[in-house]
């Protein structure tokens, strides 16, 4: 009796080609031993040149990434047909020419060598023609019962074509369900949005708002547009800017957004509802008809009375943002206070998304353990451990698994179809503010790969081509005209100009929200939190973002619990304890990690680390997602820490926190600005007068010499946010390797660029402070006269060169940097990697970057491969003008930055703006009292307390 | 009277040598090690050595296939135990120059009984000493970059860094040290030439003998030689160990940059350099029974050395503080504190108990004449040097920012290059006592009572 159970069994174009290819190895092994017979191939040379291809000159395309419902613009270079280099692109709106750490990192992804390469049956590998087969057989079976016991599980991808399918699918199914699960989504933000009357929409904030009021969200890190956000934050901390802005934090654990914030307040995460709840009380004495929760003035303090005097003081430009950890509740009355304070209106829009209707994980989950859904089709993720109980009612169905690793959802899948990278097909992304962006591949996929849209048009019986699909799609969009040649200038731009975007005016009432949460318990309370480097753990077979350290505990390769010191304290534990957490019957050893700043009686337990299976990267570390409630809440309380025997050793990057006093980071709040614009020159440890010999004469400047190109970095302390995403960058254009664990535990990480964090005290507010630390390219720098053979030295333009070729590697030169910015090769680590890796690290070198021995000294470079193109560009094409353009050279590292950050420029040309940035009275140099006259200086940073907050 | 008193009669200070030797029982007796059959002792001492050193060889060819990394070498300790182990060879290296050189000039004839083997030392610690910077780079393979090599690149070493100079007073401090002692050697070598027996022996020690018959003529053109060699050599005492500072004194680190390190580093060297003297000298004058030739004098003197090296050595660490605090400098400040009372107080400590409190033993003459007393001092001499070295290096686990300080802790791999270096230095050591005379008999019969050519012109008192 045949089933539709077994119908995934059967492909229906088996038989020819099957046949012939298991005839074709049997007679191949036959022959072996006699001789091989080489596989027939077209080869085209390149005698005629294919259009645009130069050799060795890289080509950009631009495209675009998401996670969750983030887009991030970007123009990826490819060398030679390889990607190789992420970069921004600056036109895109919701990413405003930056890129997350993650987005660099997946240049790294597409080469992974552990992503899955061929469709598996049951196990067993099957070609793309009989997945094809089974998928389409499956269609039709499902078509015959209308959908009837079909589920469709995606994530939050706001893709318009993945959306139009969806569409589709209910149309020519009705009977199908589709669920939607992502962890990196907004749920609760959605939940929270629809209770307050606007559901299905989507809020982008275009400018900065004077005062921002943060509850337990990380816009900065690890939710929503962190780009965007950066950007708007970053616009409001220069002196000279219209708008300037206040950052208040209320949070569980030091999120990246909490570690920029003006005024932070730590709580546990129960405690967080109430501490919005009394700002919205607060709120009311100032006028505003906001309702009054019970336990809200209970937890009013100077903290909330000063940020509601301060909102309503800023009516109209003041925001509330409450973030995905937090229930759907808050985001409710966080809603209303923005409607109150019309912070809607004049910061941003609202758009309303495409999106079609979507239930959620438990019920999927329900419906599975009652044996309504036959087929289960995963599009995206690992459901078999993100959502609770789906593995175990997987037993019920047939799951379909389009994923990129054997993961545990691919080990139970009846069909796993490997899933295509971002840079290998075609897509389309619709950003918050309804954007459209074209997912343009750079490569034809590497694997026996398909993407989510070819998958679901393959269900649908459609055409195959992703390319056709997502054309279908926006050719409707071009009412007039000729749509190929829209269709090719947004292909160049990134982003589709005549999208229609429907804006919505949020209609929100004051209304009582029902079952807000009460205040808190008195336990020990768990917070689950997605880490800031490999997120919810889908880039956690990244080496290079298991090895970027965590901006704010400077960990790598490994998460931890996090604890407040006084926490830490009272249960016994010190740094790199073994404790053992138990939570709702589940219980975990993990290593303890003591983080100033935590709020105390929280165990922050970042995910994403500690899965087996998946790749050689992705086990590093402790899966904490056993202990999470199956209900995949955030938080939980009832937890209880005991102390282990044992410890475990955890890679800090950075194991001295304090300043010491010393003028590393120069800061002082707005209003001492005003009052002393030169107030970096007080921290000098020595008058510039002094410095200067009086056993020579101080030779004249390059720059005063009137040399045409002198490189210099300017870094506004200001605007960097710490992400971290310039250090991936570098590591992606600069061919750097990755050490591992061990390694970084000796101290021997590679990255050219580092972000230092300092902790500060300020009057029991605990403060962080970043600064990017790279080679500063001294004026005198003290490495080049140490080098014994002179592998180390000045170009005429000012940079620190490095000859690797002539180091012998005598590490003179880095003991003797005050910076301690050069690093070593103690291993050959470029072929460590190459062995962990295989081809796919030599497929994402750049070609103009040299791979570095085993013995030999390297270090930041300015992009010199970077600086050297665009001077011969100049040459060839500058008519006689050689001066290259002010921007026309952008580092990896300013490329990654969107808040413009990192200037690099030609200090010589009085009109750059790096020259300009040099003659801000902010502007400083580290260490200028040993007399190295840095390069790269910095400019101090800004913090804008609160007057009634900041007397402490 | 009698010619054979314990006082020397030209200079009536306490003879030199026991006066019962004569020359003949000189030559005897430092011949007496080379003519013996092998004794076990030798072999005892000669296997555990030559192991030592197999084992140094496997740990660099195991360096060189894998790289530096196997040290416990870092960002930002980017010198560890190779470092402090030429340093400290180098130091060691020190005596037998001074010994033989300036103490030469000095005409302090007491070095006559110890000179040969404290040069062979110095031989031997150099060679130990070279080793540590050419394992230590990056690129081996690469290392006869620093040598000044037309090549058609015209690329020149960097006359401008302190590890060239190094290159240059090492190597040169190693030759000259290896001719003084090879002139010294002829007149001994020509003595085993004409006392082996043996075929080999005979030619061996006649083809280095060069010919020395012993004339008029060859005496006076070796007297001349030597003293040009002193001369040229004595310079080498200062310059070697400045120039070895300058590897740290010319680099702008905190704990580094102090102009105090040149002398402080050469007090230093002879400090520990007459530490190793006296470890080796005190077991050798037993077991090979020279007691009589290398007397309580001798020893008395070396001990004297030491008390005063020890001392400079010691003010040279309160003087760092005091210019630390008085530089004004946060940085250099904060550098010293930390090396009292940072993570690695503990080295920090252990080395001024051994240089400057223990040695403070030495003002008692009694404690000095106490043999095993005084050996126990050399040892903790040795120890202390050697951590004055690994303070240093370690200063570079804090310096300007505290965003890159680190600890530094060594492998398996830096305990095994350290003790195989021992293993080097005792093997060519072993090599030295069997087979070349220990003790410069040509020079110490020039010390004994019959030597003098008056003596009774000093019996009574007479001037010369």
């Amino acid at each position: 009796m045949t089933t539709e159970n077994e119908t995934l069994n059967k492909p229906d174009i088996p038989s020819r080609r099957t046949f012939l290819s298991a005839m074709g190895a049997t007679v191949a092994s036959l022959n072996t031993a006699a001789c091989i017979r080489k596989p027939y191939e077209k080869i085209l040379p390149f005698g005629q040149r294919p259009e645009d291809r130069v050799p060795g000159r890289p080509e950009y395309y631009a495209t675009a990434a998401s996670v969750g419902a983030s887009v991030v613009g970007l123009r990826v270079r490819s060398n030679d047909g390889r990607p190789t280099f992420i970069g921004s692109n600056k036109q895109h709106p919701t990413s405003k020419g930056g890129t997350p750490a993650w987005a660099q990192a997946t240049v790294l992804e597409l080469y992974d060598p552990d992503r899955s390469r061929t469709a598996l049956m049951d196990g067993a590998s099957v070609d793309p023609a009989g997945a094809a087969g089974a998928i389409r057989a499956m269609g039709k079976a499902i078509r015959d019962a209308a959908g009837r016991g079909l589920a469709i599980l995606t994530d939050e991808t706001p893709s318009p074509t993945l959306f139009r399918l969806m569409k589709t699918l209910k149309e020519q199914f009705p009977e199908a369900q589709q669920f939607r699960h992502d962890e990196m989504g907004e749920a609760n933000g959605q939940a929270g949005a629809a209770m307050a009357g606007i559901p299905n929409a989507s809020f982008s904030l275009n400018e900065t708002p004077a005062v921002i009021a943060i509850f337990d969200a990380d816009p900065m890190g690890t939710e929503g547009d962190t780009c965007a956000f950066d950007h708007a934050f970053a616009s409001g901390r220069d002196p000279d800017a219209p708008r300037k802005n206040r950052l208040y934090v209320v949070e569980p654990y030091v999120s990246l957004t909490g570690s920029n914030a003006d005024h932070r307040k730590a709580v546990k995460p129960s405690e967080v509802p109430a501490v919005l709840a009394a700002l919205a009380s607060e709120l009311n004495s100032h006028g505003y008809e906001l309702p009054k929760l019970a336990g809200a003035d209970a937890a009013s303090d100077k903290f909330v009375k000063a940020l509601a005097k301060d909102m309503a003081k800023n009516q109209g430009v003041s925001m509330v943002m409450v973030g995905e950890r937090q229930p759907p509740q808050v985001h409710a009355l966080a809603h209303m206070v923005n409607a109150a304070l019309g912070a809607y209106t004049k910061l941003g829009a609202w758009t309303q998304s495409d999106a079609p209707e979507f239930q959620t994980a438990d019920e999927l989950v329900a419906g599975m353990k009652a044996g309504t859904f036959k087929y289960v089709v995963s599009l995206s993720g690992n459901p078999a451990h993100s959502i609770p109980g789906f593995a175990d009612a997987a037993e019920k169905a047939q799951v379909l698994h389009l994923g990129s690793y054997l993961d545990e959802t691919a080990r139970i899948a009846k069909l796993h179809v490997p899933k295509s990278h971002y840079l290998e097909a075609w897509g389309d992304l619709v950003g918050r503010d309804g954007s459209v962006a074209i997912q343009q591949p750079l490569i034809a996929p590497l694997h026996e790969s398909k993407s989510a849209i070819e998958v679901l048009a393959t269900i649908l019986g459609s055409k195959e081509s992703g390319y056709e699909q997502v054309r279908d799609t926006h050719r409707s969009h071009v009412a007039s005209g000729d749509f190929e040649k829209s269709w090719q200038v947004w292909l160049h731009d990134g982003v589709v100009q005549s999208h229609p975007v429907q804006r919505v005016e949020p209609a929100i009432q004051a209304a009582q929200i029902e079952g807000y949460p009460k205040a808190g318990s008195s336990d020990l309370e768990a917070a689950f939190i997605r880490d800031l480097t490999v997120l919810d753990g889908r880039f956690a077979n990244s080496p290079w973002l298991q090895e970027l350290p965590d901006p704010v505990t400077k960990l790598s390769w490994d998460n931890a619990l996090l604890l407040s010191p006084d926490t830490a304290e009272k249960l016994g534990l010190k740094n790199e304890d073994m404790a053992t957490v138990t939570l709702n019957g589940a219980s975990l050893d993990l290593p303890v990690w003591i983080q100033p700043g935590t709020a105390d009686d929280v165990a922050v337990l970042p995910l994403g680390y500690g899965r087996e299976g998946v790749g050689q990267y992705a086990s590093s570390g402790f899966d904490v997602s056993g202990l999470r409630p199956v209900d995949g809440t955030w938080s939980a309380s009832g937890v209880q820490i005991k102390k282990t025997p044992g410890s475990y050793r955890l890679a800090c990057q950075q194991l001295e926190s304090d300043q010491y006093g010393r003028p590393i980071v120069r800061e002082a709040s707005q209003t001492d600005f005003t009052a002393d614009e030169n107030f970096v020159a007080k921290f000098e440890v020595m008058k510039p007068e002094h410095i200067d010999s009086l056993l020579w004469e101080e030779p004249v400047l390059p720059w005063a010499k009137g040399e045409q190109h002198q490189w210099a970095v300017s870094i506004d302390l200001n605007k960097c946010s710490g992400c971290s995403a310039c250090v991936v960058a570098c590591q992606a254009e600069n061919n750097i390797p990755w050490v591992g664990k061990s390694e970084v535990l000796k101290g021997r990480e590679m990255h050219w660029m580092k972000i230092d964090r300092y902790f500060k005290d300020n009057n029991g507010q605990f403060e962080v402070k970043y600064q990017p630390m790279g080679c500063a390219q001294c004026e005198t720098a003290p490495c080049e006269n140490v080098c014994p053979v002179g592998a180390s030295a000045h170009s005429p333009e000012g940079l620190n060169d490095m000859a690797y070729n002539r180091c012998i590697g005598t590490r003179y030169c880095a003991n003797n940097c005050p910076y301690k910015v050069r690093r070593f090769n103690f291993f050959h680590y470029t072929v460590r990697n190459d062995g962990e890796y295989g081809m796919g690290i030599t497929m994402q070198r750049n070609p103009d970057v040299t791979v570095r021995y085993r013995g030999v000294m390297e270090k930041c470079t300015y992009c010199v491969q970077r600086i050297q193109r665009a001077k011969i560009y100049q040459k060839v094409n500058g008519g006689g003008d050689t001066k290259v353009k002010d921007g026309a050279i952008v580092t990896a590292c300013e490329e990654a930055c969107g808040t413009g950050a990192m200037v690099f420029g030609n200090m010589a040309d009085p009109e750059s703006r790096v020259a300009k940035m040099k003659n801000n009275p902010r502007n400083y140099a580290v260490l200028a009292e040993i007399n190295i006259r840095p390069r790269t200086t910095y400019l101090a940073k800004l913090t804008n307390p609160n007057p009634e907050l900041a007397e402490g | 009277m009698d010619m054979r008193s314990n006082v020397d009669l030209v200079d009536r200070r306490p003879a030199l040598v026991d006066p019962h030797e004569d020359f003949q029982a000189i030559t005897k007796r430092v011949a007496a090690p080379i003519e013996w059959k092998t004794p076990i002792g030798w072999w005892l001492f000669f296997i555990p050595s030559v192991l030592l050193a197999a084992s140094y060889g496997g740990s660099v060819a195991y360096l060189v296939w894998e790289g530096t990394g196997i040290w416990g070498i870092n960002n930002p300790v980017f010198w560890g135990w190779a470092i402090v182990n030429f340093v400290f060879w180098v130091g060691i290296g020190h005596a037998g120059t001074l010994i033989s050189a300036v103490l030469f000039l000095f005409r302090q004839k007491w070095r006559t009984s110890i000179n040969r083997f404290s040069e062979a030392m110095t031989l031997f610690a150099v060679a130990c000493a070279l080793s540590f910077p050419t394992i230590h780079v990056g690129r081996i393979w690469l290392l006869y970059w620093v040598a000044p090599v037309p090549n058609s690149m015209l690329a020149w070493p960097n006359f401008r860094s302190p590890l060239l100079w190094d290159v240059f007073a090492v190597s040169i401090y190693g030759s000259v040290s290896l001719l003084f002692w090879y002139v010294g050697l002829i007149p001994d070598l020509a003595t085993m030439r004409d006392r082996v027996t043996s075929k080999l022996g005979k030619f061996a020690y006649g083809i280095f003998a060069l010919g020395w018959r012993g004339s008029t003529r060859h005496w006076r053109h070796y007297e001349v030689a030597y003293m040009l060699l002193a001369g040229l050599a004595t310079p080498l005492v200062l310059s070697v160990h400045s120039v070895v500072s300058f590897d740290f004194a010319v680099s702008q680190l905190p704990g580094w940059h102090t102009t105090i390190f040149p002398p402080y580093f050469v007090a230093g060297a002879i400090f520990s350099g007459f530490g190793m003297v006296l470890t080796l000298m005190l077991i050798a004058r037993v077991i090979f029974k020279m007691e009589n030739i290398v007397t309580m004098h001798h020893i008395d003197n070396m001990a004297k050395v030491v008390l005063l090296t020890g001392s400079i050595v010691g003010y040279a660490y309160a003087m760092e503080f005091f210019v630390a605090w008085y530089s004004g400098s946060q940085y250099e400040l904060f550098a010293f504190i930390n090396r009292a009372t940072g993570p690695y107080a503990g080295a920090y400590w252990t080395m001024v108990t051994c240089n400057v409190v223990i040695p403070q033993i030495l003002w008692f003459q009694k404690m000095r004449h106490n043999i095993v007393l005084l050996f126990i001092i050399s040892i903790f001499v040795n120890i202390g040097m050697w951590f004055e070295r690994y303070v240093i290096v370690i200063t570079l686990t804090r310096d300007f920012l505290p965003s890159s300080w680190g600890y530094y802790s060594p492998t398996f791999w830096d305990v095994s290059c350290f003790l195989g270096s021992f293993g080097l230095f005792f093997t060519l050591f072993c090599l030295f006592v069997r087979f070349l005379p220990m003790i410069a008999m040509a020079e110490v019969k020039t010390v004994v009572p019959e030597a003098d050519p008056h003596p009774e012109e000093a019996a009574t008192g007479g001037a010369h």
